[in-house]
């Protein structure tokens, strides 16, 4: 790809790019928030499985992401799914701070609220939804401005893929910045093109985003 | 006048390590009255008003709730709480409309008894306020609306006056005195102000240790001042009983 600024399909390229890494980190995010409230809710819910469970979380998570890497791609690749191993690797580092954000949270909770919810008739699923989802809602916001900012730094890693002699490039911001660098020298044009993408949707997710629901969730904070 | 509460043998220990919270405690509850648990901090009076309302389970003996035995939650027991327990993401009517909400929807009957609370409590113009913008004394009030919503046989106060300022404490006081008498309510209240609880109790019920070690009844009329010399004996027999006071002085 030439990488000139007054080039309208360089700028497709990146666009389209930008738009792709975009999907892919809030696929991933999709479903670490999905397992994050699954999990979070099964260990509130119980206080043996907490015991047993919390270690065991902290072990896998110190696990180095890379390592499950090679064996994802073998998976993915002969399953021809490209994207699959991606969004694994986004999946195994953007799902901790997710997880242990929504634990504590649900931990939190005081004895006197639950117990106030249980006598005036909060059970099952109406628990749930009235008083451990609102109550784990500011924990959601911060765990996930830290999920999604991990799930940047690893976009480069999780955009170009090396099977056995073969390295499959995908299309994304992450692999722009590998392009800009792949042949020994670096292409400043797409590289600062890349890095500013990145800052772009990072600023407009947190105005139009974060910011807007770390306002909501003071009202949801417990005194 | 019928028992309503009959508590009989019982056992409660959170762990099978851990001390034995309550030990074969036993006692009745009659219907229409104000009993008030008074005791140190760990003395289980909490932990005996979560067994009554079934929140948690005995580990040995019963609850009976009009001789039937407490398996769990009982629409007609309700709590009022020393933090209050109100969820912060809920307007004051939203929050008093809780328990109606959990159990099905809110229907005109219901809506009536809301406004009917909030209004009994003083509460009905800041219905759509959220709970963080208001005072301590205005929250335990929401509190007690929430409670009073359900239309309950027992009202149970878990400390309900001890995170307020003296002037608010008594005034709360004065109101869930003129409510339990409107109301018909028994009224069940843990405190550790042995004040508070001559106050406003027909029997007092002393405990320590996780054993009841008496029970008083009080003789004095109502309303009770509290720098009343009747008043200021009963107060003074009960430190003696709780061992704040030699039997000389």
């Amino acid at each position: 790809m030439d990488s000139n600024l007054l080039d309208l399909f360089f700028w497709q390229t990146v666009l389209w790019a930008t738009g792709l890494s975009v999907v892919r980190i809030l696929v991933s995010y999709l479903i670490c928030l999905f397992a994050g409230i699954v999990v979070a809710i099964w260990l509130a819910s119980s206080a043996k499985a907490e015991r047993i469970a919390v270690p065991i979380f902290d072990l896998v998570q110190n696990i180095p992401p890379l390592a499950f890497y090679p064996i994802a791609i073998l998976v993915f690749m002969k399953a021809n799914l490209i994207e699959g191993s991606a969004i694994f690797v986004l999946v195994t580092v953007m799902l901790w701070p997710l997880l242990f954000g929504l634990i504590g949270a649900a931990k939190q909770i005081p004895l006197d609220i639950k117990y106030a919810a249980r006598i005036f008739g909060a059970k099952g699923s109406k628990y749930i939804r009235y008083v451990i989802l609102p109550a784990v809602f500011p924990a959601v916001v911060t765990s996930s401005i830290v999920s999604w900012g991990i799930g940047w730094n690893l976009l480069v890693v999780a955009e170009w893929i090396r099977y056995g002699q073969t390295d499959i490039r995908l299309q994304g911001v992450g692999g722009l910045l590998n392009e800009a660098t792949a042949s020994g020298t670096v292409d400043v044009v797409l590289f600062t093109t890349a890095v500013v993408m990145i800052l772009v949707v990072v600023s407009l997710l947190h105005v139009f985003i974060w910011r807007p629901l770390l306002r909501k969730s003071e009202n949801y904070k417990f005194d | 006048m019928d028992t309503i509460v009959e508590v009989k043998n019982l056992t409660k220990k959170y762990f099978f390590t851990s001390p034995t919270v309550l030990k074969n405690v036993s006692l009745d509850v009659v219907e229409g009255e104000f009993l008030c648990f008074v005791g140190p901090s760990g003395c289980g009076k909490s932990t005996l008003i979560r067994l009554i309302s079934g929140l948690e389970k005995p580990t040995s003996g019963q609850v009976y709730y009009k001789k039937k035995i407490v398996k769990g939650i009982n629409p007609e027991i309700s709590m009022v709480f020393q933090s209050f327990a109100l969820l912060p993401w809920l307007t004051i009517k939203e929050n008093v409309e809780f328990g109606a909400k959990m159990s099905g929807g809110i229907d005109w009957a219901e809506q009536h008894w809301v406004r009917g609370s909030l209004f009994t409590v003083g509460l009905n113009k800041v219905s759509d306020m959220y709970p963080r913008e208001l005072s301590g004394g205005m929250r335990q009030r929401v509190g007690i609306a929430r409670a009073l919503v359900r239309d309950p046989k027992v009202l149970i106060l878990d400390e309900p006056f001890s995170q307020l300022d003296l002037i608010t404490a008594g005034e709360l006081r004065s109101e869930a005195l003129e409510i339990w008498q409107s109301r018909n309510l028994t009224v069940i209240m843990v405190s550790h102000l042995i004040e508070e609880a001559v106050q406003l109790a027909d029997r007092i019920v002393i405990m320590d240790a996780g054993e009841i070690k008496k029970i008083v009844s009080m003789n004095l009329r109502r309303p009770r001042h509290k720098g009343g010399k009747e008043f200021l004996e009963v107060v003074g027999e009960i430190e003696k009983i709780m061992g704040l006071k030699d039997e000389d002085q």
